[in-house]
């Protein structure tokens, strides 16, 4: 089966930062997800989690290596084309965003028919069932700006699933919700991956988040995958401590069986290996 | 938004626009009666009589030349606003219309008068003024990558503080005799363009109203920011570089052919937000025909109210659009739900 | 603005007496018209640039010779209208224009053949003068081009042609100091619209108006139904000319750069309006009082002067402008002059240096309005105790209206400047009687 999406020792390097000691954000990237499968990238802060994201969409070209989109190389697609297999949920919507719930998720249907002045009738169909889907169809009218958080979340969440991609990337999905809504969210993460069959790449700092939904982890440090594997393979307390330079334990959720990630108060004193980079991911 | 609202919205802008532009027909200071008006207007007056010419000549070009103007800058604002994210930007702000005017005033300088621009007058200096500093922001701000907006907007208001100052040497260079011309002119007047200018002038302007509009859809997404547009497979680099070159030529234009006037391209986008909303597929033919109307009936007044001295027509859009601007201003946050 | 002038210009203005010796100019024409007997004569110091030709002939008006036919005395025949054609290569006179006593007339070479009365403005005294000078430019051969009979044909002080179909009975006068002229040379009933601007005499602010100098409304101007629009490239714009010659209404473009320039236009306007003799007096009379005026200060030494046209920034005449041209007749010497430009801004620090013995700051604005300019102007001035004509008191505000307009009052400005900068030339008992103001005339 041909992945959803399959990078190929993916190089990346800003242009700006040549002068910079760690010159590639990214480097000698490999993975593949499967059509259906949930994975969550975790990494510290400018491990190179959102340029991966950025490469995924396209926003980014990658300077080595290829990125395919079901077996097809993603620089080759057209614009509309690589919209059209990938939606990213970004964290927020620009203040002052102006519009309202409906003509927001609208917006999602543009790469099905990006010369059109106007929706047709299954954009708004389109539109309607992503609507239904996140429970915001009773915000329809209201602007986005008037929202919370939480609502804002699943606003942006239906606009990626009106784009009916093959491949959902959430950055952050839980980072402004509180722990309801947190729950909410993978809840439907689950039923959509389940009812769709939508291939779903998360990228998060909440490890406890990716051992709960991920059918795999993919661990990045410094720009490079660390590790990919099963959340038990992958959430193990000696890699976690080098990668983030802090003490961790690891032990096993009650139902689930589930690896569950806990900091142990105090930190260790001693400089860490992966001290904060300047660079925000 | 659907097809008919929009259809609805445009075809009441329109009818107004035909209200002022005839409203606009029949007043004037030559003192022609309605009933001659309509004589002319239905062929049964003299040909040689005075207000054939004072109809057909003088009010009907002007009338011509307002709404194109008006319809050029309220695109070119709606345009460049959704472009920059900035309810604050004007097409003024690309540095375009300061370029304009130091072609306009360098043509003053020279000397105009030169026969090869009798047709045309200061527009063909006024012009090419404008393409340059175009050029010029348009090669300032684009990098490898593309044309960011953020340097676009800076490149702009750098390019236009170098033409303003470049501006003032020419003025004091000038001579005294021409200088009222010249200050004139950078009031923004309109007056009845001949049939050639004219023609240029409206398809520049349906060009690059054409530009702007068409991408209306991809220009809401824009909304978004330029990442998020990206990954909604909208092109933000080309989209900028297509509503920077509209604007630019609309812009343009208008200064080439009337002079540099303010605020329409702010207040006309603005007052459509406000009723309309933000869909830029609404706003953008809807500020086409309300600048129309607006410059119209600013240029009305600007005939009228001093008669028969003329004030410039952009004395009187200022004069709306100080106020105005004050008053977005003070009402920022709460318009930022509907901007 | 448009096209510059046609001709020599010094031929245009050479309306000084000079010395002459005669010089015998005998026409050079291919064919003898009706005056073949009469005589060209031309007297003066120039010589003919271009020796053999008719219409070198004509050029050799430009360098200030005179003429003479038989009693008819003129300054100058100059060759205008310049055109290049088709069927002669490179430039060829199709009109001439002959100047009398400051008042040029026009004559197309192809009616003058057929013709034997005068052709260009109809409705003018002259006639005995004039017929003889189209003897004569039939002598010199410049007939031959057909042109289509025009009732009326004048061309302006600018060189432009314009074909009028009768004498203008409607004028409308963008230009306040044309206003002025039009009203003292009688002319005013002509005169059917005027500018916000044109103040003078009290008889101008009745007429209607069509807005101000730099934004009239075409509207109203052509609702004046005029028969020619008189403009000028100084104080209008050009889309105004422009816009209004698309409205197929004639403009008439004045420009006068010098005192004579002043006095020639008088008798333009005359020529225009058919006032012919009413100009021509009134041009006497300018040219009287000025030479009265030249004669009482030539006696005595030349001050410095500094004219300040405008305080902030210092805007001052230069060498072309006419207030220089002033200043200079009455008996002053311009600090400024010195600047080719007409009306340069000035460093105030320059005008110090030259140490002006007079200082004249004009007042703008209309009678009694004071603009407030020439307080700011004086307060500016007083300050500088060092500069003589501070120490001595003689810093002056004077009425700009009667030194900036370039009508009938220009020479009452010319004789307030003479007796502010020579006052003992004035209090010796007048040398004759002074002629009434033309301006209070009517």
């Amino acid at each position: 089966m041909t992945p959803v999406v399959e990078a190929r020792a993916v190089a990346f390097r800003y242009p700006s930062a040549a002068s910079d000691r760690r010159a590639f954000a990214l480097d000698d990237v490999s993975f593949a997800l499967s059509p259906g499968e949930i994975a969550t990238v975790i990494g510290p802060n400018a491990s190179g989690k959102t340029t991966l994201v950025r490469l995924l969409s396209r926003v980014l070209v990658p300077v080595r290596g290829t990125i395919a989109l079901e077996g097809e190389d993603v620089a080759r697609l057209v614009r509309a084309e690589v919209a059209r297999r990938v939606a990213v949920v970004p964290q927020d919507v620009p203040a002052g965003f102006p519009y309202t719930v409906e003509e927001t998720v609208l917006m999602g249907r543009l790469p099905h028919g990006p010369g059109r002045f106007f929706e047709t009738p299954e954009d708004r169909a389109a539109a309607v069932a992503a609507m239904a889907a996140t429970e915001v169809t009773a915000l329809a009218a209201e602007p986005l700006a008037r929202l919370s958080g939480g609502e804002r979340q699943r606003v942006i969440l239906a606009r990626a699933l009106a784009q009916r991609p093959r491949l959902l990337v959430l950055d952050e999905p839980t980072a402004h919700l509180d722990l309801r809504h947190q729950v909410e969210v993978v809840a439907l993460l689950r039923r959509l991956n389940a009812e769709s069959g939508v291939t779903v790449l998360l990228v998060s700092h909440d490890l406890n988040l990716a051992a709960e939904v991920s059918h795999r982890i993919l661990l990045m440090a410094a720009g490079r995958l660390v590790r990919t594997g099963p959340p038990d393979a992958v959430l193990d307390a000696t890699l976690l401590e080098s990668v983030y330079g802090c003490r961790i334990a690891v032990d096993r959720r009650p139902g689930s069986h589930r690896p569950e990630v806990h900091l142990i108060w105090p930190p260790r004193a001693t400089s860490s290996p992966g001290a904060r980079p300047p660079r925000a991911t | 938004m659907t097809p008919r609202r929009l259809t609805l919205v445009l075809a009441g802008l329109g009818i107004a626009l035909v209200a002022a532009a005839v409203a606009a027909l029949f007043v004037g200071s030559a003192g022609v009666t309605p009933a001659q008006v309509l004589a002319v207007l239905t062929g049964r007056s003299p040909a040689e009589g005075v207000e054939r010419v004072v109809v057909l000549e003088l009010r009907l070009p002007r009338i011509a030349a307002a709404v194109l103007a008006g319809a050029a800058l309220a695109v070119a604002g709606a345009g460049f606003q959704a472009l920059t994210r900035n309810p604050l930007a004007d097409p003024s702000v690309l540095g375009v219309s300061s370029g304009a005017a130091f072609g306009a005033v360098l043509g003053q300088l020279v000397g105009l008068g030169s026969t090869v621009m009798d047709s045309l007058g200061l527009a063909s200096f006024a012009f090419v003024g404008a393409l340059a500093a175009g050029v010029v922001v348009y090669l300032v701000a684009s990098t490898a990558g593309g044309l960011p907006v953020h340097s676009l907007l800076l490149a702009g208001v750098i390019v236009g503080i170098f033409f303003s100052a470049a501006i003032t040497v020419l003025i004091s260079l000038i001579d005294v005799n021409r200088l009222g011309g010249v200050i004139f002119w950078l009031l923004g007047n309109l007056s009845p363009l001949p049939a050639a200018p004219l023609a240029v002038f409206a398809s520049v302007a349906v060009a690059g109203g054409w530009l702007i509009v068409g991408r209306a859809r991809q220009l809401n997404v824009l909304a978004l920011g330029e990442e998020a547009a990206l990954q909604l497979g909208v092109d933000a680099t080309g989209l900028a570089r297509r509503v920077f070159v509209g604007a630019a030529l609309l812009t343009g234009t208008v200064v080439a052919f009337v002079g540099p006037i303010g605020f329409v391209g702010l207040i006309v986008p603005h007052a459509l937000r406000m009723v309309l909303g933000p869909d830029n597929r609404m706003i953008l033919p809807a500020a086409g025909l309300a600048g129309g109307v607006f410059l119209l009936l600013a240029d009305t007044l600007a005939r009228n109210v001093m008669a028969p001295s003329e004030l410039s027509v952009g004395v009187i859009t200022a004069f709306c659009g100080a106020p105005f601007f004050i008053y977005l201003m003070r009402s920022r946050t709460a318009l930022v739900t509907r901007l | 603005m448009t096209s510059g002038k046609a001709g020599p210009p010094e031929a245009d203005r050479a309306t000084g007496r000079r010395a002459q010796d005669d010089v015998a100019l005998q026409g050079t024409g291919r064919d003898a018209g009706p005056g073949a007997g009469t005589q060209l004569e031309r007297v003066g110091a120039g010589r003919p640039r271009h020796p053999q030709g008719m219409a070198e002939a004509f050029a050799a008006g430009g360098n200030g010779a005179r003429y003479r036919i038989g009693q008819a005395s003129f300054t100058s025949v100059t060759p205008c209208c310049i055109s290049t054609t088709r069927e002669s290569s490179p430039w060829r006179a199709t009109r001439a224009r002959v100047d009398v006593d400051g008042i040029a007339s026009w004559v197309e070479p192809g009616q003058t053949k057929q013709n034997e009365g005068p052709i260009g403005p109809r409705r003018r005294a002259g006639g005995i003068a004039r017929r003889r000078v189209l003897a004569a430019l039939a002598v010199l051969g410049i007939a031959g081009w057909p042109r289509p009979a025009r009732a009326f044909t004048v061309v302006d002080p600018t060189g432009r042609t314009l074909d009028l179909p009768a004498a203008p009975a409607r004028i409308v006068s963008l230009v306040p100091s044309v206003t002025e002229i039009l009203f003292a040379i009688g002319a005013q009933d002509q005169l059917v619209g005027v500018t916000d601007f044109c103040d003078f005499p009290a008889g101008a602010r009745a007429k209607p108006r069509v807005g101000g100098m730099l934004a009239p409304s075409l509207e109203a101007i052509v609702a004046r139904r005029p028969d020619v629009v008189v403009a000028t490239p100084s104080g209008n714009r050009e889309e105004t000319v422009a816009a209004v010659g698309r409205l197929r209404i004639p403009v008439y473009l004045v420009n006068p750069e010098s005192v004579d320039d002043v006095l020639g236009l008088v008798a333009r306007l005359g020529e225009l309006t058919g006032r012919v003799d009413a100009a021509r007096a009134l041009a006497a009379s300018l040219r009287r009082r000025i030479q009265d005026v030249e004669a009482r200060v030539s006696p005595f030494p030349r001050p410095r002067v500094l004219y300040v046209l405008w305080p902030e920034p210092l805007i001052v005449p230069g060498r072309g402008a006419v207030i220089s041209g002033l200043i200079r007749l009455a008996g002053g010497d311009s600090v400024t002059a010195d600047v080719s430009e007409a009306y340069p801004r000035y460093s105030a620090e320059a005008a110090i240096a030259k140490a002006p013995q007079v200082i004249f700051v004009a007042r703008h604005g209309s009678e009694g309005a004071a603009g407030g300019e020439d307080l700011v102007a004086r307060e500016k001035w007083q300050r500088f105790q060092g500069l003589p004509a501070i120490r001595r008191g003689r810093l002056y505000a004077v009425d700009g209206n009667l030194l900036h307009r370039y009508g009938p009052r220009m020479v009452d400005g010319l004789e307030m400047l003479a007796r502010l900068t020579h006052p003992e030339a004035f209090t010796a008992p007048a040398a004759a009687a002074r002629p009434a103001a033309p301006g209070s005339a009517r």
